[in-house]
């Protein structure tokens, strides 16, 4: 029987297998979309951070030109997903090799999760001068830890599978409702700053984003839903329409303001608010803010979430401890609270070596599976 | 050391009529509690002994089928066990079971049962003769509907166990007896369809409810919080319901039920965030109305839950996020009230809070007094002596009313505690304050379970199910259970629900 009607029963189901492949296919997804809300948070602050000043108004051709390249990154995290034992993929190729690159992995994900600090704290100075960066980037750790201690491994990728089109609908009713007061005009010269320009803004987003393109690395928490769906679609869906709307956002941005008025390099609140202050909408400006905040505390969860599983991974422990998330993010605190030029500089140089760290990962590690698997055949 | 306290003396009853007399008036405190009653008499010329509660038992019933055949028994025949002659040739009821042991006896006399012993007879007989006072069932009184039948549970575990298998008539439905509280055990009873609830969330009922460690469970709300995945959530983790006809919906969806002696109400595990959205009328509408009450429904929880908070916020912190009649407005009545705003509509919240709380203790016939005090006098002269900003009356008032649309009154307990803390959150960091605040209670809410069942399914994680969720879709559509029991069955019907229309012929 065929319900393929949305008006229809959802889904068929008349086996305990095929109920829990379901169950496999929902984690997959879970673990898609909350990459992709990662994705969509890192471009957010990637345009802001580098190619508004860097690129300037082809900003999105630049992220358009690292959907190759993200889905070379999915596409070698599926190989090994499929021939990994029981959601163990990075200890694929040895427990101890394995062990290395979760450490090699490690700064990667810490990198996604300091950028998303960085851009929460600015955002907080341009909409609340009167407190000091420091205490709040410190309450928002802590209550971020006290949200994301305990047994609660499934919570954040469900909240961003509930989160994902009430944000985007946020995020795009502002960009349109700010659209009128722009001009398409300001989108020319069409190559900004020159075609070079635009392939090294591609090359910083391709780092930015590496990270965020291998969700299914971190193993599973329960045994059951492993191993994963060996379907690429739960992966490459999410993943391509993330950088779809990455690009129409930074495409809205352009058209919003002239050129030279997005160089200015050292307001990144400014920039990451961009639509509220051209938007005559006070309900575009809440909503704005709201889903702004939002896609960042979900992508810095993500990205600490996946730290503290790498290092439970190390640990060969089964669960991350709420300590161990809560140190995490205590640690983001002091970089993210010193907004000075030259954290950001250091932020914008280290981005797109992530994309470097994330290929030495996967390439040896799919070259060992690989070899194993021949050997098995022979 | 403490020695723990023992209300229900070990020990066995024999043939030694002296011994279990002395026995059973020294457990059963005959000589403190006025209502012990024990009458003695002879039985085919032996002593022997009833042994009831007064008032608990049916008296008429005690007399006709207990002691006068008692007093006319025919001779023992040879060789015949007494208890087995009082059985079967002698008391004309049949519910009578021979008890061994002191406590389960004493258990049964204080649940309303009358016992006999006799001497030279092994053990004592148990009759349920249970005759005291109970309700009538009546409407439910927090569960009213439009569309639907009109009858609640009451005290009585029995009747609400009738009332749940007059509705459904099979026996698929197993009605399995429990108790909890190891001193003073209260009976429970576990309700669950065969073949379709799953064995594995029945026997994690059961192991649950066999390791509540406490003296004595008082309530099915003191019983739901020590079965409870996270008791430290602020959401309920077990749907309730006072009707049968939403108890026997649960039953068909795969979930179990648990009714327990004084509890005008059930349990359903597990349970899901649907369920308190659920209105138990939705489904007898036609789609089109469950639908737009739905809607109307989730508007009005996330008014009762924002909509205090954005004010605060925006007022506040973010005055650029409102338009500028809006801000005049704030502005100019806000001017002439002594309090802050973050002030002022904590304490609104709260008075409004109270006023709930009056309104549910208050008797019923100084309601509309309340009401009047409350609502009309109280307001108006807050307002009129510039104590508090109309506006933040408005606010407070609208969010109530939208909380009043919540079907559960757990979830409006919920909402009205998680709107004051969104308050203060953003009354300290504005919109900062109120999206980490609403961040914390999502990512919490999001992990919660429910019999490990997860709390959002069928949408987070996605799970099988029918077009029923936040929007209804026709009944005709839903040919699957729940998917948060996980039933054993999964689809009610495989083929078309409106077969007729495919036989149907032109006229």
């Amino acid at each position: 029987m065929n319900h393929s009607s949305p008006l229809e029963t959802a889904t068929p189901v008349h086996s305990m297998d095929a109920l829990l492949q379901y169950r496999k296919d929902a984690f997959a997804r879970e673990q898609g979309i909350l990459s992709a809300v990662s994705i969509l948070g890192q471009s957010v602050i990637g345009a802001a951070l580098y190619l508004y000043g860097h690129v300037s108004t082809p900003g999105y051709l630049s992220i358009l030109l690292t959907v190759p390249w993200a889905l070379l990154i999915a596409a070698l995290s599926l190989y090994l997903i499929r021939h990994a034992k029981d959601g163990a993929v990075l200890e694929a190729a040895g427990k101890t090799p394995g062990k290395i690159f979760s450490l090699m992995l490690f700064p990667v994900f810490f990198l996604d999760a300091q950028l998303a600090a960085y851009a929460i704290s600015a955002i907080l100075s341009d909409a609340l001068p009167r407190f000091s960066p420091l205490i709040t980037m410190l309450a928002v750790a802590l209550i971020m830890a006290a949200a994301m201690g305990g047994e609660n491994e499934y919570a954040l990728p469900r909240l961003a599978g509930m989160l994902r089109w009430p944000l985007l609908i946020a995020l795009f009713y502002c960009g349109l409702t700010a659209l009128p007061h722009g001009s398409p005009g300001y989108l020319f010269p069409l190559l900004g700053r020159g075609t070079l320009s635009i392939f090294q803004g591609a090359l910083w987003m391709g780092g930015c984003t590496a990270g965020a393109c291998c969700p299914l690395l971190i193993p599973s928490p329960s045994p059951s839903l492993s191993p994963f769906q060996k379907k690429g679609r739960m992966l490459y869906r999410p993943l391509l329409g993330a950088l779809l709307a990455a690009a129409l956002y930074a495409l809205i941005s352009a058209c919003l303001l002239p050129a030279y008025s997005l160089a200015r390099p050292e307001n990144l609140g400014f920039r990451l608010l961009l639509f509220t202050k051209i938007s005559g909408s006070s309900l575009a400006w809440s909503l704005l803010v709201f889903a702004q905040l939002f896609l960042l505390l979900l992508t810095l969860a993500a990205g600490i979430m996946r730290c503290a599983h790498l290092l439970t991974g190390i640990a060969e422990k089964r669960k991350p401890s709420p300590l161990l998330t809560g140190a995490l993010l205590l640690l983001l605190v002091p970089a993210a609270a010193l907004k000075t030029l030259p954290v950001q500089d250091a932020l914008i140089r280290l981005a797109p070596f992530r994309g470097a760290a994330v290929m030495l990962v996967l390439i040896p590690l799919c070259i060992l599976t690989w070899i194993r698997e021949r050997r098995k055949q022979a | 050391m403490e020695q723990a306290w023992q209300p229900q003396p070990q020990g066995v009853i024999t043939e030694d009529y002296q011994c279990n007399l002395a026995l059973l008036q020294k457990a059963a405190r005959a000589r403190e509690s006025e209502d012990v009653q024990i009458h003695e008499f002879l039985l085919l010329g032996h002593p022997a002994a009833l042994i009831y509660i007064d008032g608990m038992v049916n008296s008429e019933q005690l007399q006709q089928f207990l002691l006068e055949p008692a007093l006319h028994a025919p001779a023992l025949p040879e060789n015949t066990d007494l208890a087995e002659h009082l059985m079967q040739a002698v008391l004309p009821l049949g519910s009578v079971s021979q008890v061994f042991h002191l406590s389960p006896l004493l258990t049964r006399i204080f649940s309303g049962d009358a016992a006999l012993i006799c001497d030279t007879m092994n053990g004592a007989l148990a009759a349920d003769l249970k005759g005291f006072v109970r309700r009538i069932p009546g409407k439910p009184v927090n569960e009213t509907v439009v569309v639907g039948p009109h009858e609640g549970f009451n005290e009585s575990l029995r009747d609400n166990v009738v009332l749940i298998r007059r509705l459904m008539r099979t026996p698929a439905l197993i009605s399995e007896a429990m108790t909890v509280g190891n001193k003073i055990p209260a009976r429970i009873c576990l309700l669950y369809l065969d073949g379709i609830a799953r064995q594995e969330n029945v026997e994690e009922i059961r192991r649950r409810i066999r390791g509540c460690n406490v003296d004595y469970v008082s309530s099915l709300g003191m019983l739901e919080q020590l079965i409870e995945d996270k008791p430290w959530s602020l959401l309920p983790q077990a749907a309730s319901t006072e009707r049968p006809d939403r108890a026997v919906s649960f039953l068909s969806e795969g979930q179990i039920i648990i009714l327990m002696e004084n509890a005008p109400r059930a349990l359903a595990l597990p349970m899901g965030f649907l369920h308190l959205y659920h209105a138990p009328d939705d489904t007898n509408m036609r789609w089109q109305y469950g639908t737009f009450l739905r809607l109307l429904r989730m508007a009005g929880m996330l008014i009762a839950l924002l909509l205090p908070a954005l004010f605060v916020a925006l007022s506040m912190f973010h005055p650029e996020g409102m338009s500028l009649s809006l801000l005049t407005s704030v502005l100019e009545t806000q001017a002439r009230v002594p309090l802050s705003l973050f002030s002022s509509m904590l304490l609104v919240l709260l008075i409004f809070s109270l006023i709930n709380e009056a309104g549910v203790r208050v008797p019923g016939a100084m309601g509309g007094s309340l009401s009047i005090v409350s609502g009309l006098i109280l307001g108006q002269a807050a307002v009129e002596a510039d104590l508090f900003s109309p506006l933040v009356i408005i606010i407070v008032a609208v969010s109530g009313l939208g909380s009043y649309a919540v079907p559960s009154f757990s979830l409006t307990l919920s909402l009205r505690l998680a709107q004051l803390l969104l308050v203060l959150a953003s009354g300290i960091g504005g919109y900062l304050g109120l999206t980490l605040g609403l961040f914390f209670l999502l990512i919490r809410a999001a992990g919660l379970t429910s019999l490990r069942s997860p709390y959002f399914a069928p949408n987070a994680p996605k799970r099988p199910s029918n077009p029923d969720g936040v929007v209804r879709l026709p009944v005709w559509r839903q040919r699957l259970r729940g998917g948060i029991a996980n039933p054993f069955h999964m689809n009610r019907t495989l083929g078309r629900m409106r077969a007729w229309e495919k036989n149907e012929e032109e006229p």
